[in-house]
């Protein structure tokens, strides 16, 4: 039976060009939003900054998010304060750090067996010395994991993220060009560019952000705080059709159906043999030649933003930039913004089928 | 900023477009005596270079350029020179254009250009920027004034243990070294905790 939506049902949502915006693509595409009697248009943006831009205007209802934008955006830190929250994390890992194949030859190959799967930062100090002239290393945005998972795997390597290469932000659509140009030596990115960097033969993958940072919650569904109280049912429903969206991403036999959606010219517009690696976990990395199966490499099971969890994140990020606001404001910020309690709502409101009442 | 003939300063105005007829366009309204336009495609993948090598005053940009975050992490995750930004918007409800400025959005400018526009806009960005700069700067001077304080009672503390000092004898000591060296009292409780640090090492 068609039910007709009214128009209050009427929900944009945004998304960047990236594997990871796949819960809203599906939920759109397979019917999960209309099972919650809500009509959404999707729309592909080209920054970050932008769907913050039109959360805060009122230009997109919600939209796929990198998990620490929600608490950086309330504190104001990019000099723009919109309180902004999430219920939902969409999705967990699914970055890769990449170097030019240069940089690899000059560095390893020795020291990188083909059983390994991570290649040590600490080669890098070949860089270090003598004349070689500093790396630079691009993440898709300051305040991501992107941007956290790359200064772990320096520091572990015992390079300092700030003084000894630099690292700058390049839009995820022109990594692979300025790896290609020789503007950048390595990024760090999520799915697909790592495996597009690999199969054209421009980079190496060298480390899976699964392995660096476990079930980093990656993409959260993310609106603004006001925007939430005015639309409290509206969310929930969201919230619910996304999560059924993540469940059947998280059943390994859909991944193949998923990346022909992710592959129309109106989604990604990429070879489903482009988009696999990452959603098979089936990739490439460091020197062997045949892909490996990596457990967990691109998680997609809807999850709690564990208040705990942002905490360690916003401090992380706070650090970066050298701004201290203390334990205290961080755990409320935290607990303001990553919404364990909305979850909870959801999971409710699927598990059951109908509307709790108490007594 | 570059001086041209008539010896006044002039902002450059870095325009990034990849419509380079539109770009040039805009850079030709901006033909005064106070602007120095140039304009670069998007698509170029060397803009950080292109921003390093020229330093422009003042950045316009189709807000549908990708390079935006770029931008924005210069102002926040660096200590490049931050400057202000211009955007043009293909959202034409002047409430998105005023909500966004007001929230802090530099300036926004609906889509169709027109030259009686570019001028104001570039005013109201500057001008916000200005606001946001002072802000910072302010919470700087208020942070290097805490700890200057910091400093001092530190420095005070030092003398009154190690020389038995009341409070008003340790700062006029203080005060009395400082005028005598030419320093700020800051400076001399300085180099009190460093001479301090170095002997007890």
């Amino acid at each position: 039976m068609i039910t007709s939506i009214g128009q209050q049902n009427n929900v944009i949502l945004g998304y960047l060009k990236l594997t990871d915006a796949a819960p809203l693509i599906i939920a759109s595409e397979l019917g999960f939003f209309r099972e919650q009697q809500l009509k959404v248009a999707l729309t592909q943006d080209v920054s970050w900054a932008n769907i913050r831009d039109k959360l805060m205007t009122g230009a997109l209802d919600g939209a796929h998010m990198l998990a620490p934008m929600p608490a950086m955006t309330t504190l104001g830190i990019s000099g723009l304060r919109v309180p902004m929250l999430t219920g939902l994390v969409l999705s967990r890992n699914g970055n890769a750090i990449t170097l030019s194949n240069q940089v690899v030859q000059d560095i390893s190959l020795p020291h990188f067996a083909t059983s390994e799967r991570q290649l040590s930062a600490s080669l890098l100090k070949h860089y270090l010395h003598g004349d070689k002239r500093k790396l630079t290393l691009a993440v898709v945005h300051g305040f991501s994991t992107h941007n956290l998972i790359l200064r772990r795997w320096l520091c572990e390597g015992g390079i300092d993220p700030d003084k000894d290469v630099s690292i700058i932000v390049v839009p995820p659509s022109q990594v692979l060009d300025s790896l290609k140009n020789g503007l950048i030596d390595g990024f760090c990115a999520g799915a697909p560019w790592g495996s597009i960097a690999v199969n054209d033969g421009v980079g190496i993958t060298v480390a899976a952000g699964v392995d660096i940072w476990r079930d980093a919650p990656e993409k959260v569904f993310c609106v603004t705080e006001k925007w939430h109280q005015a639309n409290v049912e509206k969310h929930l429903r969201l919230r619910c059709a996304l999560m059924g969206a993540c469940e059947w991403l998280a059943n390994p036999e859909n991944r193949r159906q998923c990346a022909e959606i992710l592959a129309l010219p109106q989604y990604l517009d990429l070879d489903i043999d482009q988009l696999m690696p990452s959603l098979s976990g089936e990739l490439s990395l460091g020197a062997a030649v045949n892909p490996q199966y990596i457990a967990d490499y691109q998680v997609f099971k809807p999850a709690a933003p564990e208040p705990m969890l942002f905490e360690a994140m916003i401090e992380e990020c706070l650090a970066m930039v050298g701004v201290d606001i203390g334990a205290e404001r961080i755990s409320a910020l935290a607990q303001r913004t990553a919404r364990a309690d909305f979850f909870a709502s959801a999971s409710l409101e699927i598990g059951n089928g109908e509307v709790v009442t108490a007594q | 900023m570059s001086k041209n003939s008539d010896n006044i300063v002039a902002l450059k105005v870095m325009i990034i477009d990849d419509n380079l007829d539109r770009g040039k366009w805009v850079a030709s309204s901006l033909r005064e005596k106070r602007f120095d336009p140039f304009v670069v495609m998007t698509d170029h993948v060397g803009l950080l270079r292109e921003i390093s090598e020229r330093a422009p005053d003042i950045i316009v940009i189709d807000m549908a350029s990708p390079s935006r975050d770029l931008l924005e992490s210069l102002a926040i995750m660096s200590d490049m020179n931050p400057m202000p930004v211009v955007m043009f918007s293909p959202e034409q409800d002047p409430d998105y254009i005023n909500q966004a400025v007001e929230a802090g959005v530099t300036a926004y400018m609906v889509g169709d250009i027109e030259a009686k526009k570019v001028k104001p806009a570039i005013d109201v960005a500057l001008a916000q920027f200005r606001n946001f700069q002072q802000l910072k700067k302010e919470l700087q001077e208020t942070r290097t004034a805490l700890d200057d304080r910091g400093v001092l009672e530190r420095a005070k503390t030092l003398l009154m243990q190690a020389r038995q000092m009341s409070e008003n004898e340790a700062h006029d000591c203080i005060r009395q070294e400082a005028m005598k060296r030419r320093l700020k009292m800051t400076e001399v409780s300085k180099l009190l905790l460093q001479q301090h640090e170095g002997t007890t090492r």
